[in-house]
């Protein structure tokens, strides 16, 4: 399991394509993975957004990744967990989250993705402050990403 | 005694600084430090709080050297 907080831009398919071959080299056993990526947007309520910065709680974040990540390892039988999340400054199109989880079987993989970003949201603390052409603005919700019947 | 008091996001905004240390009284709830830190402001709706980095509820008791933490619902993701 590993889990960071990162203020660099993310090369999210570099670093999954290499955290998968290092896995795969000690362990054939894996026959799942799925993966999340995050962007930022450049729309937000209809209006236009320059860049955002993303605050967090040195201390409580990484702790509060690690937590989501060591739940989702002991709810689901995975092999293994990548949590990386963005702080700081980022543009359109940056990616801002991303996570990869590795199991023996799909449901595992699949469910424990999902599940990590869902409570990543709600849990971890981050906040997403938006630059726009009126000013500076703290978004103070989450869009829903699922309804109770999306799937 | 001394405790720490952080804000985080809008809720910096809102009292007008990042952090500050409070006197307060042993056992004291975390409202309780929010109404001496915040000069009773009132708490904006949704906001959360957080004891030495671990998510609770406003009705936890405090102890010296704590940190406290106040901050909106998160918007990471």
């Amino acid at each position: 399991m590993y889990c960071e907080l990162v203020s660099e831009p993310l090369n999210p398919y570099e670093t999954l394509e290499q955290y998968d071959r290092h896995l795969r080299s000690s362990c054939s056993s894996i026959g799942a993975s799925a993966n999340f990526i995050g962007n930022m947007r450049d729309v937000n309520d209809s209006k236009k957004v320059k860049s955002m910065l993303l605050e967090h709680y040195p201390g409580m974040t990484e702790k509060e990744l690690n937590r989501v990540a060591s739940d989702a390892c002991n709810k689901w039988d995975l092999v293994d967990v990548l949590l990386l999340h963005r702080v700081g400054r980022v543009y359109p199109n940056d990616a801002i989250v991303v996570v990869g989880t590795w199991s023996t079987h799909r449901a595992d993989a699949f469910e424990s993705c999902r599940h990590i970003m869902e409570v990543l949201k709600s849990d971890v603390p981050i906040w997403k402050k938006e630059q726009r052409i009126d000013g500076e603005h703290w978004v103070s919700k989450n869009t829903k990403g699922y309804t109770e019947n999306s799937f | 005694m001394l405790v720490k008091v952080r804000f985080f996001a809008s809720l910096a905004d809102y009292i007008g600084r990042p952090e500050m240390d409070v006197h307060v009284s042993e056992g004291m709830t975390i409202q309780g430090v929010w109404e001496l830190a915040s000069d009773n402001k009132p708490i904006p709706e949704g906001s959360l709080c957080a004891l030495n980095h671990s998510h609770v509820l406003f009705s936890e008791r405090i102890e010296k050297g704590d940190e406290i933490a106040f901050f909106p619902p998160m918007t990471g993701g």
